[in-house]
């Protein structure tokens, strides 16, 4: 059968830089930091104590009390950010016929806030007086559970979790869905709330954060030499998928058309990226074949880029392995420069700055570039953002398990 | 613990948690069909009144447990028997 023709017709983000699509944007392009010191647990203990959080997120704007109480704040982020993209793409939900809506969401972590509280409680109490809602409360398809409900999307419906790739391929997978005919809309993205003080002292054990605790907003520096490590981050991303008919009948806005789509395992390492690289160079490659483009026609990278020696290193050879002469000729930037690593939202927000992108012909910059590494010698569009025309980007997300994955977004043409 | 005391922190503890007006809170009210609990809501209400009064309340005495008459009752009961 034909693929079908796919389209990204809403976004809605719950970011560190902004709640709303307009003001993530406005903050991207001005290359606005949301990292800041925790002061939200005893972060002193740890040799990090920063992250990029979402302090002005009120949940009640956007869920009733009755459902906010009894779910998790990564659950509060996907049904916040799904709204707005619900809202943004102008969809009247009760119009539509549900089993055709499905919902695939990234989510890498789950209810790890609750899980924590429970586990403390289950020690000073015991462990046989847990509250009923451990289950549903902390398993991560609670959010694509709790958005089937909220919005009565019948459809498939799953949450995808491979670490930092998890918003990436889920949608990913949103696009076979409908490309396939087993669906006309999809409601995907990612969400992470990893901030607790176990998780955090989790990833801290790792050794993978930056400890420029004295100057937090310029931690995140993806590219540059003086980089050392990630900044943890929470967040939640939103887009709404549709088929491409089904929007220009109902003369929906079109943000973008989803070109393409790969995703591989480096089958390496679960926390080191492959220093030969030949495994994520392989995915955007192959995303690059799916979109059915050539190489020189990609104008815009939205890197992984998290600020780790490994990542960026690895992730800017891959690039000079596949682009060869045409390597400087295409603008590269990181996202987690301004918001950190935001785990499973981190795919989610990346595609909706690449449609932003599309949409506005501006490339935003990667932020606290000040020194080159000899081994990342590539254009990253360092701390100013650029105009330029911007018709095909990639957007690669490489996670934790090896799993790498890309996506290719299009300027619509009808 | 006296019975209107009993009363008044169970509908506190209904109107909190189910988002509702007191004042649509009667003793005639069920936990079903008025107050609209499903079965896993009416197991989650279960544990918070076992958490606020330190209590166990085993499967067998759910069935009692239909309107908040039935409530108040059963924990005035189960109150004397502690003390």
């Amino acid at each position: 059968m034909n693929k079908r023709r796919v389209v990204v017709t809403g976004l809605g983000a719950v970011s560190s830089i902004g709640i709303g699509k307009d003001e993530f944007w406005k903050a991207s392009v001005e290359g606005r930091s949301g990292v800041k010191e925790i002061d939200f647990f005893d972060a002193s203990i740890f040799s990090s104590k920063i992250a990029s959080y979402v302090s002005n997120f009120e949940p009640l704007d956007f869920i009733e009390k009755s459902v906010a109480k009894r779910t998790d704040r990564f659950v509060h982020l996907g049904l916040a950010a799904t709204r707005l993209a619900i809202e943004d793409s102008g969809l009247k939900m009760d119009s539509l016929d549900k089993s055709r809506v499905g919902t695939i969401i990234g989510s890498g972590l789950g209810g790890v806030l609750f899980h924590e509280e429970q586990i403390l409680a289950g020690y000073e109490k015991g462990v046989h007086r847990l509250n009923p809602h451990c289950v549903p409360r902390i398993s991560p398809n609670a959010v694509s559970g709790q958005i089937a409900i909220m919005f009565n999307a019948q459809g498939p419906n799953m949450v995808i979790s491979t670490a930092c790739s998890s918003g990436n391929i889920a949608i990913g997978e949103a696009f076979r869905k409908i490309q396939y005919g087993e669906a006309d809309i999809c409601l995907t993205g990612g969400v992470e709330a990893p901030l607790t003080q176990f998780t955090f002292g989790a990833y801290d054990a790792m050794r993978v954060l930056s400890k420029r605790n004295h100057a937090p907003k310029e931690a995140s520096r993806p590219f540059d030499k003086d980089r050392d490590g990630f900044v943890l981050g929470e967040g939640g991303g939103a887009l709404i998928l549709e088929e491409l008919e089904f929007a220009l009948k109902r003369g929906a806005k079109i943000y973008a058309e989803l070109g393409g789509y790969s995703l591989n395992s480096g089958a390496y390492n679960m926390v080191i990226p492959k220093p030969e690289a030949d495994d994520i160079a392989k995915v955007m490659l192959d995303s690059i074949r799916d979109a059915s483009l050539e190489i020189g026609d990609i104008d815009y990278i939205n890197a992984h880029g998290t600020s780790t020696l490994q990542n960026d290193r690895a992730e800017s050879k891959a690039i000079k392995d596949i682009f060869k002469d045409k390597a400087l000729d295409v603008n590269i930037s990181s996202t987690k420069s301004m918001i950190g690593h935001t785990i499973a939202a981190s795919g989610a927000f990346e595609t909706i700055i690449c449609c932003l992108a599309i949409e506005n012909n501006i490339i935003p910059p990667t932020i606290n570039y000040t020194t080159q590494d000899p081994e990342c010698d590539l254009n990253y569009t360092p701390n100013i953002a650029v105009k330029k025309t911007v018709n095909n980007c990639i957007t690669n997300s490489f996670g934790f398990g090896s799993s790498n994955s890309c996506l290719i977004l299009k300027r619509f043409i009808i | 613990m006296d019975r209107t005391e009993i009363q008044e922190k169970v509908i506190d503890i209904i109107s909190e948690h189910r988002d509702m007006d007191r004042k649509n809170i009667t003793m005639e009210s069920s936990l079903r069909d008025d107050i609209g609990m499903d079965s896993f809501e009416a197991m989650e209400f279960i544990f918070y009144l076992e958490e606020t009064y330190n209590i166990k309340i085993p499967d067998s005495d759910l069935g009692k447990l239909r309107v908040i008459k039935d409530i108040v009752d059963y924990l005035e009961i189960r109150f004397k028997e502690k003390v």
